[in-house]
């Protein structure tokens, strides 16, 4: 029958810890997750393809004494999540493509005033509305070069429906640990594939230190973190998107003051990569070539990878979990152990040219903005090309 | 075991339900599914599909390319999907709204899925259950409980018996074509 099914009976119960084991959506996935990371503030406008993400923070964050708000638009979405944030809740959103070109301001704030926050981007084929129910991944140095100046952010890639719950409680775990947006850059084919997910309790999420003492904004650390206060306990707490100093108070016209903010907060991030990379390999030890891919186009690189390798071909794949900070390390790795790299993309190069910069040998890349994914047989036929 | 199943028809038929109770299913007894449907600016009467991967191990690619099982309800869809058929697939068409069986050495079976739900309900609302049934009892791809269990866990209370009784006959419509051949 058609009629009378309840959507989110089996796939959209409340979490009340423990583990269940769920035939789900990746955007389920994440409301869910979300909520088991502690996160208790939702605002956001909805958007396809993550819309599903809102309406399940809408049904799940009153269960657990959340609050939920639909925004008038993305501008308003971010910098209500930048505020509750600042209240002490743990809080995100999520978009698509030009939700998120309209948050970037908002995003820009929220990394110079340290503001610990989650935000979802579930790509779409862009540009501009482009095909809004159609996959794509452009907006991959969008996360990273979107905001204006030099940011440094963290930018995560699932690519099942058990990484959209898995990934988004790192985001907060990173988020709070190191005061700073972070990034689940989805896609619509992850967002809206439905999987076999477990939603387990078996995770360890951080909690920004929350504390009146201390300099808010500066730390003796160069690489610091410093403490956060929240507005309502009790510190005269001044928070602004102009540079300034420990305290909080403006110094715009001071070279170090600025140079001083700016190197700390690239080094918060720069400093820890080696804990923020999280790359996967596969059939990688003896491989010729390398295929360095993420989120869901590393699904069908695995599937032509593993066809290949039963034709006697050595290829591996190095799958990205994270894409910002970029993972040079792992990438000038293969330089000298591969001697190429294939890197298919739903856009036209965006991490190709990340690698670029760290391997030498010879690189192929494939670029596909059709709204379609890669099909595997498409990048078995690219890779046999390079034996 | 890696089992793909694609359900074809045209929206408002219950293609996508039809797959998802497959896939909850299959999570339910314990095996790893992973499901994508036709997403897009569709509307009823346009063409859709739900597709199933079920599997004992974790899934690679949770696409479906080619099809072991295919469950048409629409000329269109059998049309569209066919050249998609694995080799030594099974069709199940609903005979309702065909016009023509495909040619060649196609494991093929035309089932009256629409027919024992407006026989039964007076609506041809069901059809994709009584489908999901003939699968089932057809393919043994996955038991006939579990996926009753899906049912009343995601079907309203109301709706329960029509969709279990749905389900059962089409279970005993595919039972006899488990053995293979064309009907």
């Amino acid at each position: 029958m058609t009629a009378g099914r309840r959507v989110s009976e089996t796939s959209g119960t409340g979490h009340s810890g423990g583990t269940a084991r769920r035939y789900a959506t990746g955007n389920e996935a994440a409301a869910h997750g979300a909520i088991a990371a502690g996160c208790r503030f939702y605002a956001g406008y909805p958007i396809t393809p993550s819309s599903e993400i809102m309406e399940g923070m809408a049904e799940l964050l009153p269960r657990v004494g959340g609050a939920f708000i639909q925004m008038e638009d993305e501008i308003a979405s971010i910098s209500a999540v930048i505020g509750a944030s600042w209240a002490g809740a743990k809080a995100m959103t999520a978009t698509s493509g030009p939700g998120f070109s309209l948050m970037m301001e908002g995003l820009g704030y929220a990394v110079f005033t340290e503001t610990p926050c989650v935000i979802i981007d579930v790509q779409r084929a862009g540009p501009c509305t482009g095909q809004a129910t159609r996959v794509g991944s452009g907006d991959v140095m969008q996360s990273k070069w979107g905001m204006h100046g030099d940011v440094e952010i963290v930018a995560l890639s699932p690519w099942s429906v058990q990484e959209m719950y898995d990934l988004t409680i790192r985001a907060f775990h990173l988020a709070e640990r190191l005061r700073l947006p972070v990034f689940l850059l989805a896609d619509e084919a992850v967002g809206h594939l439905h999987e076999t997910a477990e939603f387990h309790d078996r995770f360890e999420v951080a909690q920004r230190v929350r504390s009146n003492e201390g300099t808010p904004f500066g730390s003796p650390d160069p690489a610091g973190v410093p403490p956060m206060p929240c507005f309502g306990d009790g510190a005269n707490l001044l928070v602004t998107g102009s540079t300034h100093d420990e305290r909080g108070y403006r110094r715009v016209e001071e070279p170090e003051a600025h140079a001083r903010l700016v190197e700390r907060l690239r080094r918060k991030v720069l400093d820890r990569r080696d804990e923020l990379t999280d790359v996967e390999r596969h059939l990688l030890d003896d491989a010729e070539v390398a295929v360095v891919a993420y989120g869901f186009t590393a699904r069908g690189a695995l599937a032509a990878v593993r066809e290949l390798r039963r034709a006697g071909k050595k290829v591996g794949l190095l799958r990205l979990r994270t894409l910002w900070p970029f993972p040079e390390r792992e990438i000038a790795a293969l330089d000298g152990k591969v001697r190429a790299v294939f890197v298919p993309e739903m856009n036209h190069g965006q991490i190709a040219g990340e690698v670029r910069k760290w391997f030498r040998g010879e690189l192929r890349r494939y670029g596909q903005t059709n709204g379609e994914v890669i099909a595997v047989e498409t990048m078995r036929a690219e890779l046999e090309r390079m034996f | 075991m890696l089992t793909r199943v694609r359900f074809g028809g045209l929206g408002g038929q219950g293609i996508v339900m039809a797959g998802s109770l497959l896939g909850e299913a299959a999570t339910l007894a314990g095996l790893h599914a992973a499901g994508s449907n036709s997403y897009g600016a569709a509307a009823r009467g346009t063409a859709c599909r739900s597709d199933v991967v079920l599997s004992d191990v974790e899934i690679d690619y949770p696409h479906v390319t080619t099809a072991d099982v295919l469950a048409v309800m629409s000329q269109a869809a059998l049309d569209k999907y066919l050249p998609a058929l694995a080799p030594g697939g099974l069709v199940f068409a609903d005979d309702f709204s065909l016009r023509r069986a495909p040619e060649g050495n196609v494991a093929f079976h035309a089932v009256p899925a629409t027919h024992v739900a407006v026989r039964e309900f007076g609506s041809r609302q069901g059809a994709n259950i009584v489908m999901l049934g003939v699968v089932l009892g057809a393919t043994g791809v996955l038991a006939r409980e579990p996926v009753e269990e899906a049912i009343r866990r995601t079907v309203r209370p109301r709706f329960h018996e029509a969709n279990l009784r749905a389900l059962a006959l089409g279970f005993d419509l595919g039972r006899p074509l488990a053995a293979g051949g064309r009907s």
